[in-house]
């Protein structure tokens, strides 16, 4: 009689382990279908991220060869105004009608800020300025990423200070996924 | 009986054991709801849209305007050879419509300055690029506009606005005063232009040499350039404007004429401009001293003792202008 009463007791506990068991199993499943969200979340991070960059790093404050101040587009004079932002600087390249030099602006200042399984355009007024000419693997990429969140803002400033001529107001938009 | 009610408690391990599993394994609400980010996403950039234009966009709009309206009523002024007889209203409706005593400034002085470059303008250019590619309606009302100095250097615009944001999931509605500095040196200085009938055209640009650091090379350097000093008992820019020779405490500013630039050079003036066009001492030659150690190009000119003062000149040769 003793003997199958302690029988019992295994039971219960032999029970409650293969219930544990499949729960934990059904679980496991449930929550993987939410393996794809991190990823869209740092993708829009990395978005924010090279926008809040541009928008509140000024020239003078960056460390660049190409792009800061007294850098190589500095000595080229065709940057002119250290105190405005790289989106506006962005900007003034493109109301000028200077799109390769506002491509190779923007590479250079985002040169390995953003990992090599991520791809990212940035806009100005409706006008895509990095890439200028994006490839048939990096449109195809674009079309095949199922949500991107875009970062958006609004730049405007002067184009000559001393006379009050302004540029804008254009929207900038910063676009960044994972490459498939 | 008491072995039964060892397997009720085994049970009720067993589901506490689960319960647990599942309040810990339980997803982040945030990645559950899919809707979440996006709908985030969207007001977030609707907020900085509103932030952008309270600190960047009409702060910049008032600077343009504000400058291009000191430039198309200084050319009003050449153009018609007179002063203004309110700057405040005059200016603040150059800036904001362009029109100046109910006309268009640009077409009573035959220059574009003013087109696309009213206050007017920039409103109505934000709300389509809100509306086009923020895809949000907004409405930025300008409640209050003025002009005024605080230092000598620059003027100052301050504007009080109302904005008002709305998107589909969210709507603002903001206050704000936005204030922005337009630097004068840059500008050309009506008060001797009008005065002189063009024959003085000086561009404001300050005078690097310090108060203690006069002597008359450096006086015959400022006046021969054109150069302005602060001086509280001088008009400040504003009164400029509106040929006021009072002075200004906290924003006076002074240049020399320079004699050789008038037809006629040998005024019983003193040559500070302001009491220059003034006629300040026109009654007082007796107060007046001729600067015999100047160039000869500049020996008709005339100053009183406050400023031989002021420029440090008591070391230099002088003599009564009458």
């Amino acid at each position: 009689m003793k003997k199958r009463f302690y029988r019992k007791g295994y039971f219960f506990i032999l029970d409650a382990m293969i219930a544990l068991t499949v729960v934990g199993l059904g679980a496991v499943l449930l929550f993987s279908s939410y393996a794809n969200a991190p990823i869209e979340g740092q993708a829009s991070l990395y978005s924010d991220d090279v926008m809040g960059f541009f928008a509140n790093t000024k020239i003078i404050e960056v460390n660049n060869e190409y792009a800061g101040y007294q850098g190589t587009l500095w000595q080229q004079g065709k940057i002119d105004n250290y105190g405005n932002t790289l989106l506006q600087q962005t900007a003034i390249f493109y109301a000028k009608g200077n799109l390769a030099t506002a491509e190779s602006f923007i590479g250079n200042l985002t040169y390995n800020i953003i990992p090599e399984q991520y791809l990212f355009e940035m806009w100005i007024d409706n006008t895509l300025l990095y890439p200028l000419n994006p490839t048939s693997s990096h449109i195809a990429s674009k079309n095949k990423t199922k949500v991107i969140l875009p970062s958006h803002k609004l730049v405007h400033g002067f184009i000559d200070q001393e006379k009050g001529q302004t540029f804008g107001p254009f929207m900038a938009e910063v676009l960044v996924w994972q490459n498939q | 009986m008491t072995l039964a009610k060892k397997g009720v408690f085994l049970t009720f391990i067993a589901l506490s054991l689960v319960a647990a599993m599942l309040v810990l394994i339980k997803p982040n609400n945030s990645v559950q709801d899919n809707n979440f980010p996006v709908v985030q996403n969207r007001i977030m950039q609707a907020n900085s849209f509103v932030t952008d234009v309270e600190n960047v966009y009409l702060k910049n709009a008032l600077e343009s305007s504000g400058t291009k309206a000191v430039f198309a009523l200084i050319e009003y002024m050449n153009d018609t050879d007179s002063f203004l007889t309110n700057f405040d209203r005059q200016f603040v409706d150059v800036m904001r419509n362009g029109t100046i005593n109910g006309s268009y400034i640009d077409t009573l002085t035959n220059a574009e300055i003013m087109k696309d470059n009213t206050l007017e303008h920039a409103l109505s250019v934000l709300q389509n690029v809100s509306q086009d590619d923020f895809t949000t309606n907004s409405l930025l009302n300008i409640t209050g506009l003025s002009a005024y100095q605080q230092d000598p250097w620059n003027l100052k615009v301050r504007a009080n606005a109302t904005l008002f944001v709305q998107t589909e999931s969210a709507s603002w509605q903001r206050n704000m005063t936005v204030i922005a500095l337009i630097p004068i040196q840059r500008f050309a200085d009506p008060y001797p232009f009008v005065n002189s009938n063009a024959q003085i055209f000086n561009i404001i640009n300050k005078s690097m040499v310090k108060s203690a650091s006069w002597n008359v090379t450096s006086f015959e350097e400022h006046m021969a350039l054109g150069t302005y000093i602060q001086n509280p008992a001088a008009p400040n820019f504003i009164m400029r404007f509106m040929n006021q020779s009072s002075s200004s405490q906290c924003c006076g500013i002074e240049s020399i004429i320079n004699p050789p630039l008038l037809s006629d050079n040998d005024e019983t003036e003193s040559y500070a401009d302001y009491l220059f066009y003034s006629r300040a001492y026109e009654n007082n030659c007796a107060q007046l001293y001729n600067m015999t150690e100047f160039y000869p190009d500049y020996s008709k000119l005339k100053l009183d003792y406050g400023h031989i003062l002021l420029y440090n000149l008591t070391g230099a040769s002088f003599e009564d202008a009458c």
